[in-house]
């Protein structure tokens, strides 16, 4: 049975690993927690809980060597393994102090220990220079390399556990993440919290169904997608009543024979392409809030998303040839709009 | 022979789905003659390009650093997931 760790906290590792340049660790010593460095120590609490939580309980300060600047450093480490209860109780024993951490970690399977070892690096990556070294890793015939090298670790589970989740970490890991993606789909600040608020609950709830094979920002990235659509849909319905269809925005450019009218073609005539790439984005966001927000909507979902027309209409309700209009009314303006403003902006 | 106007809306439905025989010649036909039609598709095109390569920025969390969760918002967000795991 393999067992991915997961991507971010590996790529973390990656991060911070080539941030610190100096290991206090041979490369030839496998026991992280060993470290030779003589300063105050850095609490730990471990929490360790079973999925189904009878087991659940915060468990032993355990103390590692750290500089004398982390003292006051507490980290709470949240692994959850449904099946794994007694081998963390074992873990417990074996970490305060440096002297019995090496005979207690090789009692621990190693995809344990190295799942610490990552929890750790992860922990510390806004830390640099924390003397912790996460290099090479061997043990009892496992030789797992470099973390350096290895993102994705497959690591080989003795019974199959269900991988970790810290949902509590995760406002303050993701929410910045989460947030920027739904601000730039739904363009409302509180629609925005409101999305991210509900992707944290779902993700909490539902948290069994993480597989574990790809990382924790990707899979709750995939809940909020869906709770943007939903979000999407509810005001489209409610807008329905309110947006004004009526007139053609279209009229404005086009004269009744159906030509360009005289006063678009210069802009018409000036290349989109001139918006330099840094300014696209904000210039861009300025015009869709000037469209009726079905327009926008459909426009992010369509053009943003690379939802398939179908999908489209079907999330939203709408005909084929409805979606069409919108679509169409949109880039108009918006080509329009971001020329405008680009050039005035130059100006 | 369609306007400017029928033109520039199969023109935006054109990179959504295929359109008929007789359509893409009316397109192709007006597209060789008319320069503003012409910079329509161009602009359309550039609109999606850039639409995507924002999309992927966004998702890569290589865009808008500045934009942040509100202290507010997070401590919200946090007491409501505290009071649906207690």
């Amino acid at each position: 049975m393999l067992f991915q760790v997961n991507t971010v906290i590996g790529l973390a590792a990656n991060v911070w690993l080539r941030k610190t340049e100096r290991p206090i660790l041979a490369e030839s010593d496998p026991d992280i927690f060993n470290s030779s460095v003589t300063a105050t120590s850095l609490s730990f609490s471990f929490h360790f809980s079973s999925v189904d939580s009878r087991a659940s309980k915060t468990d032993s300060l355990a103390s590692v060597p750290v500089l004398a600047h982390f003292a006051s450093l507490e980290v709470n480490l949240e692994l959850r393994y449904l099946s794994h209860w007694q081998l963390f109780r074992d873990c417990k024993v074996c970490l305060p102090t440096a002297t019995v951490a090496k005979p207690c970690l090789r009692g621990i399977p190693v995809f344990i220990a190295v799942r610490l070892i990552c929890e750790l690096a992860h922990r510390f990556t806004p830390v640099s220079g924390f003397p912790m070294h996460v290099g090479s890793f061997s043990r009892e015939g496992y030789n797992y390399g470099s973390l350096l090298e290895r993102t994705n670790m497959a690591i080989p589970l003795v019974t199959e556990g269900a991988p970790s989740l810290r949902p509590m970490a995760w406002v303050d890991e993701f929410g910045d993440y989460l947030f920027r993606y739904a601000v730039s789909r739904l363009r409302d600040v509180g629609a925005a919290e409101d999305v991210v608020q509900q992707t944290f609950l779902s993700g909490f709830q539902n948290r069994e169904q993480f597989t574990g094979s790809g990382s924790e920002r990707g899979w709750l990235l995939g809940i909020l997608k869906r709770k943007i659509i939903d979000t999407v849909r509810q005001r489209s319905r409610t807008s329905q009543l309110t947006d004004s269809d009526g007139n053609d925005p279209l009229d404005q450019m086009f004269d009744q024979k159906g030509s360009w009218k005289q006063n678009v073609r210069s802009t018409l005539l000036q290349p989109l392409d001139a918006v330099e790439a840094s300014e696209f984005w904000p210039i861009l966001q300025q015009c869709l809030d000037t469209l009726p927000q079905r327009q926008a909507d459909v426009f992010m979902l369509r053009e943003m998303d690379d939802l398939e027309t179908e999908v489209v209409c079907k999330e939203l309700a709408i005909t084929p040839s409805n979606l069409w209009v919108l679509l169409h009314r949109a880039r108009v303006r918006l080509a329009s709009c971001m020329k405008a403003r680009w050039f005035q902006e130059k100006s | 022979m369609l306007s400017c106007k029928e033109i520039s809306k199969l023109v935006s439905q054109s990179i959504d789905q295929k359109l008929t025989w007789r359509e893409r010649m009316n397109i192709w036909m007006h597209l060789k003659m008319c320069r503003l039609c012409s910079a329509f598709r161009r602009d359309v095109l550039r609109l999606r390009r850039g639409s995507r390569e924002q999309a992927i920025l966004i998702e890569d969390d290589a865009s808008m650093p500045e934009v942040k969760l509100s202290a507010g918002a997070t401590k919200r967000i946090k007491q409501a997931i505290q009071s649906h795991s207690s």
